[in-house]
């Protein structure tokens, strides 16, 4: 698929599809990145069971990410080649709107 | 005075904000919610504590046992069996209330899912119509009529899902 189609279709991701995705750099189930992502943004973002079953079943569908392993009944997954493209395309574009918004507000303070 | 109480209750899977909230304000009162069934419209309740409770009705895509896994390490408690296509969470809080859904966009993709099945049902309903129509039964009539109506129905189903859809769009600035 090329990049002008992935942007149209997951651009941009949800705070919490983001999240789950760069948590997915190393293998973790999907409590864990609850917890991961509570723990890094220092509780601003809690993502509820519902969202995260919601994202995960989703991204494993559409290959983002792979589960690779099973333990317990819990699924441990990591993000795909395809969910790395993803990301990289969502970095550019945050990038953008960061520096764009402090090149015209540099004076907020 | 009575120490169970057995209460028939519809409610829709557009707004299950309504039937929450209720249960939510049973538990207040101390009427704790101990069964769910048929079809979860019928709830029964015990007299006990008051509790602040989280109550919380999903519909999930494809469920598999991690569904179950995220949710019991989460803290959330299964009231019903586990068959679906609706299950519902509970939990107790403190402070803040928890809810399994933490942006808009899980919500519309909740109502989502929900228009798929009954565009499914009304396809699956088509067909049993055309059946019919074409077996020439002495009910014949009577069986098409119910089933047209089981479209109109669906068709209201859905229109309520998608406006529902309309207004969770609309009041999202953030995505």
């Amino acid at each position: 698929m090329d990049t002008e189609k992935l942007q149209k279709k997951y651009l941009p991701l949800t705070e919490a599809a983001y999240y789950v995705l760069i948590s997915l750099n190393k293998p973790r189930h999907g409590y864990r990145i609850m917890l991961y992502v509570k723990e890094i943004t220092n509780g601003r973002i809690n993502i509820g069971a519902g969202t995260m079953y919601g994202n995960l079943s989703r991204m494993e569908k559409e290959g983002l990410i792979n589960t690779v392993a099973e333990e317990d009944r819990k699924k441990i997954y990591e993000i795909s080649e395809k969910g790395k493209i993803i990301l990289k395309l969502e970095l550019a574009r945050l990038e953008e709107l960061l520096s764009h918004g402090k090149s015209e507000m540099g004076d907020l303070k | 005075m009575k120490d169970d109480k057995v209460v028939w209750r519809w409610w829709w899977g557009w707004n299950t904000e309504k039937v929450e909230n209720w249960l939510e304000e049973m538990e207040q009162k101390g009427w704790n919610l101990v069964k769910v069934d048929f079809a979860q419209i019928r709830f029964s309740f015990k007299k006990g504590e008051s509790r602040k409770m989280s109550y919380c009705f999903d519909y999930p895509a494809y469920v598999k046992d991690n569904y179950f896994e995220i949710f019991k390490e989460d803290g959330w408690e299964s009231m019903d069996n586990k068959m679906g296509p609706w299950f519902i969470w509970s939990k107790s809080y403190e402070n803040e209330r928890p809810s399994i859904y933490t942006d808009t966009k899980s919500l519309i993709e909740k109502n989502n899912r929900q228009i798929r099945t009954v565009i499914f049902g009304v396809f699956v309903t088509l067909f049993l119509l055309s059946l019919v129509l074409l077996g020439n039964f002495d009910s014949t009539k009577l069986i098409s009529a119910l089933l047209i109506l089981s479209i109109v129905f669906y068709g209201y189903i859905i229109v309520q899902l998608r406006q529902n859809n309309k207004k969770l769009k609309q009041n999202a600035i953030k995505c």
